[in-house]
């Protein structure tokens, strides 16, 4: 069972090793519905001060799709049940975000409330922050920068992951009325859909200019489908200068299905990946508990496992089978015990492997050196730390097993928390 | 409460490559063992004593001092047994055993560990050992002196010494395969021109060493010393075929500039380490002052290694601020 799947450094080095992304198979099988599930858990991005602080206090009855306004702020949830409130609490992110939890309780049949009844950019921004898919329409919402230019990613963002592809093909006709619904309401005068060459034809339907991008990891992240595009956005300046948006095709179907039904769809597409590597596509419940999805996937995890949202080479491990299906979960994958390697405190040995992977033309081997010294600025002013695209592929080939990944993100996170407090 | 299982929490990615630096360093023990064993038969037993001790003496070095800094011992990822398995390899195969004992110090101590260890050497550590050994005990690293007692079939002389002393034309006799098959005198390792080329291009096929780096040192090599000869005085230089396959040059090429931490690694860096220090080497046998420049044409790019490796492409999204 060791590494199931796991690819290794081929026998021939010589040039330099390609991963390629999963495709999804030709005749897979149709996507597996989760069974229902009663609970559910929504995060909302701010610190939780208090159950007197929220406008929303545990015991409260919901009805399916209301819109529960959480903060006077304006953060919100759109309720997966029809039941109660059961508790709100204080949630940590993988990365240390303070978020806020509500955890549902209740029946998730019947008809959801229509909130989508009229689209339009102020009722997405109103009600589809948290739908399936992540959209995030925010990117829209400034007028003194109007995006010219939307990007619709059609590709997974990592190995063995199938669920975006599985979208483009089994939602083209909601991915084309999203298209439209976009073109109403924001009026972009570019929109490129990146898809894998197989699935270029249900791409050509939706009437957006289409991209065909390479199947090889990681050239469907969105900062290397801008470089392609001739769009590669400058280091140093802020998301909110950019005039180009990139969405997910999924959150682009949920836009196109939210104008259909005028509800909030709330299912969504999840790789479910077992120990064996071995891969099946689940519609599940954003909201819904990790286990839930993975018994519907007939996969277990034991002690000492490792349960990662998201790919084996950029998801994100979590700790319990309890939290939920996040609006942007695109995988879960379980990884046996044996499998689990770990990292090590070995020097730099300048290899140059990472150098020679990164998609980013990073000089890894130098801005090791300043990360392992805490010099977060030097590493971005002098080695291209903000160039980083997080493919991970510098750790994935790091002769030394040095973290460094890890020590990217952590840079990175810490310039953005000392920034954010100047 | 019941028992929970616990998952292990890690950051991504979750997936490694599984190559190691044992493994690199294990590979380049077995791919220059032909040449050095080779070498031991070739010039007896006293070659395997010699090379057994320069192993032993720099991975115990390694350990002493890992040991005294209070650190992890390292010397199990092999690189201090690689280290001494060049240096060695190096060394004329009746070197004096003191020579061997202070070569592995100077080598270890100095070249590696004084540094801070993996990672930090600056420079090839064997070429340092060796650079030090010839500068200071000169007569015991002369091949012609070492193996005054020898019978060889083939010329009893170090071919790039007859070159520098006796011209070109003494060597005249050997020919190209002669050199690549060991029928010529020089280190330990360093006679069998074939061995380390199959040793070497297993290494490069492997991806462990950059071809980048080897196939531009040969080139210097071949290109400097043909100008030389064709451009030179008649009949004073040697042509390519001489200096690529005697000396330490194959040594070099396929194994010494391919030291990590004393190595570029970018693409065009790589190359102009590598030919600089193939036009270094052929500028010091011929109008310097020893007949192999090698070793220290490959310390003196590993000094501008930092420098070179500035030349790199630009990162994704880097705007160049003009003045």
């Amino acid at each position: 069972m060791k590494g199931a799947g796991m690819i290794r450094k081929p026998f021939l080095g010589l040039t330099r090793q390609k991963l390629d992304a999963t495709p999804l198979p030709k005749g897979a099988p149709p996507v597996r519905q989760a069974p229902v599930c009663g609970t559910a858990v929504l995060f909302v991005p701010r610190r939780f001060e208090g159950a007197g602080t929220c406008s929303v206090k545990a015991g409260d009855p919901v009805r399916l799709g209301q819109k529960v306004g959480v903060y006077s702020t304006g953060e919100y949830v759109i309720s997966p049940v029809a039941g109660v409130v059961q508790k709100i609490e204080a949630h940590t992110g993988a990365a240390g975000e303070a978020m806020t939890a509500i955890t549902f309780e209740g029946q998730t049949a019947g008809e959801a409330e229509k909130l989508f009844a009229k689209p339009g950019l102020g009722a997405a921004l109103e009600c589809l922050e948290n739908a399936a898919g992540g959209l995030s329409l925010k990117a829209f919402s400034n007028p003194d920068k109007p995006i010219n230019t939307v990007i619709i990613i059609g590709m997974d963002q990592d190995l063995l992951v199938t669920a975006r592809q599985q979208v483009v093909r089994d939602k083209a006709k909601s991915i084309s009325k999203g298209v439209k619904a976009l073109k109403e309401m924001v009026n972009p005068g570019r929109m490129v859909f990146a898809v894998p060459p197989a699935l270029a034809h249900e791409a050509v339907e939706t009437g957006c200019e289409v991209a065909r991008i390479d199947t090889a990891y990681p050239k469907a992240l969105p900062a290397l489908v801008l470089a392609k595009l001739g769009l590669t956005v400058p280091t140093g300046s802020s998301p909110g200068d950019s005039e180009v948006a990139v969405l997910s095709a999924e959150a682009v179907a949920t836009l196109g299905e939210a104008c259909e039904t005028g509800a909030v769809p709330m299912e969504k597409y999840v790789t479910v990946i077992g120990k064996d590597g071995a891969s099946k596509n689940i519609a599940a419940r954003v909201g819904m508990p990790l286990g839930a999805v993975l018994a519907a996937a007939g996969v277990t995890a034991g002690d000492g496992d490792r349960v990662v949202l998201g790919g084996p080479l950029r998801g994100t491990a979590t700790y319990s089978l309890d939290l939920p299906v996040e609006p942007d979960t695109d995988a879960i994958l379980v990884q046996d015990k044996a499998a689990v390697e770990g990292v090590s405190d070995y020097p730099c040995l300048n290899c140059g492997e990472c150098v020679a992977v990164c998609p980013a033309r990073v000089p890894v081997n130098m801005l090791i050196r300043y990360l392992e010294n805490r010099l977060y600025e030097d590493a971005a002013k002098m080695y291209d730390l903000h160039s980083c695209v997080e493919c991970g592929l510098c750790s994935y080939v790091c002769v030394a097993q040095i973290p460094v990944f890890q020590y990217i993100m952590l840079a990175k996170r810490e310039l953005a928390r000392t920034g954010a407090e100047e | 409460m019941p028992a929970k299982n616990k998952f292990v929490v890690s950051h991504a990615p979750f997936w490694h490559n599984g190559d190691t630096i044992a493994a690199r360093n294990l590979h380049t023990l077995i791919a220059a063992a032909p040449a050095a064993v080779f070498g031991i038969i070739k010039f007896g037993p006293i070659g395997l004593g010699v090379l057994g001790l320069c192993i032993s003496c720099c991975m115990l070095w390694e350990l002493l001092l890992t040991k005294a800094m209070g650190r992890k011992p390292t010397v199990g990822d092999l690189d201090a047994a690689v280290i001494g398995m060049l240096m060695g390899m190096m060394l004329p195969a009746n070197f004096p055993w003191w020579g061997v004992l202070v070569g592995g110090f100077v080598t270890m101590v100095v070249g590696k560990m004084m540094f801070g260890g993996p990672g930090g050497a600056p420079f090839h550590p064997s070429l340092i050992g060796v650079a030090v050994l010839g500068v200071s005990w000169g007569a015991f690293m002369d091949f012609d002196a070492r193996y005054l007692n020898y019978e060889f079939s083939h010329l009893a002389l170090f071919p790039l010494g007859a070159v520098k002393y006796l011209g070109p034309d003494s060597v005249a006799g050997l020919s190209a395969t002669d050199l690549l098959m060991g029928h010529q005198t020089g280190a330990l390792g360093a006679v069998f021109g074939l061995g380390i080329i199959l040793g070497g291009l297993y290494l490069l096929i492997r991806g462990y060493t950059r071809w980048e780096i080897t196939v531009s040192f040969i080139l210097g090599i071949v290109v400097t010393s043909l100008l030389f000869q064709k451009l030179g005085a008649d009949g004073k230089f040697a042509g390519p075929m001489v200096h690529l396959l005697s000396g330490y040059t194959l040594l070099g090429a396929f194994f010494l500039v391919h030291y990590m931490s004393a190595r570029p690694v970018n693409l065009i860096a790589m190359i102009l380490y590598g030919a600089g220090a193939g036009i270094m080497s052929i500028l010091i046998r011929n109008i310097g002052s020893y007949s192999d420049g090698v070793v220290y044409a490959i310390l003196i790019l590993s000094v501008v290694q930092p420098l070179l490796d500035k030349i790199r492409p630009k990162a994704l999204g880097k705007v160049v601020k003009h003045a």
